[in-house]
């Protein structure tokens, strides 16, 4: 593995809350082309690594190199323009916004004018099937829409790194099943590398290449997920809680 | 596509296309109906008031005009911008403080003072509003910081003897004005530079709603974390507009100003001019570009109203604005123009349900 293959790479990442070390020397790297998952338990620092990898929070100490060029002081509208997009677990669209609205004005990131930005939106849109619901305002749009749209925000900026923080929570096993797909499809037609964090065990099993899984803040193990799944200490840590309540 | 250029994975595989109509969002016959209305009877009152001949009634519009526009420009950050301020006296007392200043004491046309307070005030909008936004100040807590900041101004100038400390300064009247003057000896004209100020604004608030500065404004307004992470600057975005509406709003205090002949502290500065600018866009709809100018012709005219016909008591005035304020936030997000808005859309699905059955 040679730095080159290495898209975004975090260096001893800390993040401390008061007294809470909700990232605790993380160090975690993207390889080209792959899907990397990210699992851990509730509250395990995944959504605050995701928010120090794009910018919406400053890490107490550690550093973020995207494509070997160090970021950490970089605010996240200029992560975003410099490739690095992500979702949010709890979906932010612009709900006052017409569909076509909130994915477009992403698109203006690449220096597209409003009617390239528009066109751009509607091909996004398209693909994640919200192609019958430009004109809708977002607010009026389910969860599983919801999520698609902010995929196809996140995708306007045309992103070297895809950061996608549980995309699938919350939805009906036919959404789950098409954002699957939507994910494989993408991952098909462009060369955008995903970091997906996910607590459907199944999902991450057929999608990643590869797993990390955090607990308590820090890198618990790593691996293919087969690989990981079998580790007794995530069985401990993570597995054995929930397969114990199913 | 930029994407080659910059090696960024092209993440396309359509082709480009054009967008459905439907994706036009705001481009109903309807909206454009309710618009076109709107512009056209507020265009008969102003040419009609003209004519009318009454001296006390041009005035009356005179002023009504002024604040309608100035509220215009309040509304470009209070409404597009979601930088709710009730601050905006200091720009407009820059504006006429500086015109007044310059004019009175060192006989500069108005004009260059205009360009002068224009200046001050964006770079005063810009800087406070950088601030705000670099610690985060928002809401109410932004609302109260713009407003001490105008009461900083007012206390400032209030003890600068070359501002005339609390009595303020009069503007010399040149027995026979020039144009460079910014003074004329017809009150009509004083009208006409009211309009034409009105419909500057105006349009200077559809190009910015329209524009992709506007686009990213209005993401910004409906959240900034997400508009960050869609590549939009912020604070950029956010002191830019401030800056954009300070200016236009010290344009107006420098007409204010050539107009009354007069401004102190008072005047320029209290509190109470933050609220009557920013009412106005609230009470006629700060999302809309002639929201403003309507609200302010509704405002202009009830207090006209109270005044003859109830009470003389600005107490009156203030309870019922309140009172008005309050209905407009809780039911009429968007003023009298979302009134007339929803009307209109009523009245269209009635005819629909007529028809077709
Ligand atoms: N802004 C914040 N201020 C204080 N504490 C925070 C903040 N954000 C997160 N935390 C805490 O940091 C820890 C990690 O939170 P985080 O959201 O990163 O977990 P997570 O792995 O994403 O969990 P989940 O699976 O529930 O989404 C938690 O204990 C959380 O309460
Ligand atoms: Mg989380």
């Amino acid at each position: 593995m040679t730095e080159a293959d290495v898209v975004l790479r975090a260096v001893g990442v800390h993040v401390a809350f008061g007294g809470l070390r909700a990232v605790d020397n993380v160090d975690l790297e993207v390889r080209r082309g792959e899907l990397l998952a990210i699992v851990g338990p509730n509250g395990a620092g995944k959504t605050t690594l995701f928010n120090v990898l794009a910018g919406a929070l400053r890490p107490t100490k550690g550093s973020v190199l995207l494509d070997g060029e160090d970021i950490t002081r970089q605010p996240s509208h200029r992560r975003a323009k410099a490739g690095i997009s992500r979702t949010f677990q709890h979906v932010r669209p612009f709900l006052d916004e017409t569909v076509l609205r909130n994915v477009a004005v992403a698109a203006l990131a690449n220096g597209h004018r409003r009617a390239a930005a528009d066109t751009r939106a509607a091909e996004l849109l398209e693909r994640v099937g919200l192609g019958g619901r430009l004109g809708k305002r977002a607010g009026e749009l389910g969860l599983g829409e919801r999520k698609r749209l902010e995929l196809a925000r996140a995708l306007a900026l045309e992103p070297k790194v895809l950061l996608l923080d549980e995309v699938m929570a919350g939805l009906n096993p036919v959404e789950v099943q098409r954002i699957g797909e939507l994910l494989q499809e993408i991952r098909r037609v462009t060369s955008v590398n995903i970091v997906l964090i996910e607590h459907l065990l199944k999902v991450v099993h057929t999608l990643a290449d590869r797993v990390v899984v955090l607990d308590a803040g820090a890198v618990l193990v790593e691996g293919t997920p087969a690989a990981v799944f079998r580790d007794e200490r995530v069985i401990e840590a993570y597995l054995g809680r929930k397969y114990a309540a199913s | 596509m930029t994407s080659s250029s910059t090696g960024k994975p092209d993440t396309s595989t359509g082709k480009p296309g054009t967008v459905p109509v439907q994706a036009r969002p705001g481009r109903s016959g309807l909206n454009r109906t309710v618009k076109l209305v709107a512009g056209a009877l507020l265009a008969l009152v102003i040419v009609w008031i003209a004519a009318a001949g009454s001296n006390h009634l041009l005035g009356l519009a005179t002023v009504a005009l002024m604040f309608g526009a100035i509220s215009g420009a309040w509304a470009m950050a209070g409404g597009l911008g979601g930088l709710f301020s009730l601050g905006h006296a200091a720009f407009f007392g820059i504006g006429a403080y500086t015109t007044a200043f310059l004019f009175a004491g060192h006989g500069v046309s108005p004009w260059l003072g205009m360009v002068a307070g224009v200046v001050l005030a964006a770079v005063f909008g810009a800087c406070t509003t950088w601030l705000s936004v670099r610690f985060r100040v928002r809401g109410s807590y932004f609302a109260l910081v713009t407003l001490a900041w105008a009461e900083m101004l007012r206390v400032i100038v209030s003890n600068v003897t070359p501002l005339g400390r609390s009595n303020g300064i009069l503007v010399p009247y040149k027995a026979e004005p020039t144009f460079a003057d910014l003074q004329f000896s017809d009150p009509r004209a004083y009208y006409a530079l009211a309009v034409l100020y009105a419909v500057v604004v105006t349009v200077i608030f559809m190009v910015v709603k329209r524009t992709r500065f506007g686009w990213r404004l209005s993401a910004v307004r409906g959240d900034e974390d997400a508009a960050a992470a869609s590549g939009v600057d912020v604070r950029r975005v956010l002191v830019a507009v401030m800056a954009l509406s300070a200016a236009v709003t010290a344009a107006g205090g420098t007409l204010y100003v050539q107009y009354m002949q007069f401004i102190d502290p008072e005047l320029a500065f209290s509190p109470t001019v933050s609220i009557d600018i920013a009412i106005r866009a609230v009470i006629g709809g700060p999302m809309v570009a002639l929201g403003p100018l309507a609200g302010s012709g509704a405002m202009t005219t009830m207090t006209e109203w109270l005044k003859m016909s109830v009470s003389d008591s600005p107490a009156m005035n203030v309870l019922l604005f309140g009172v008005a304020v309050i209905l407009a936030g809780r039911y009429f997000r968007n003023g009298l123009a979302g009134i007339g808005a929803s009307a209109l859309q009523w009245i269209g699905r009635r005819k629909e349900r007529h028809d077709g059955s």
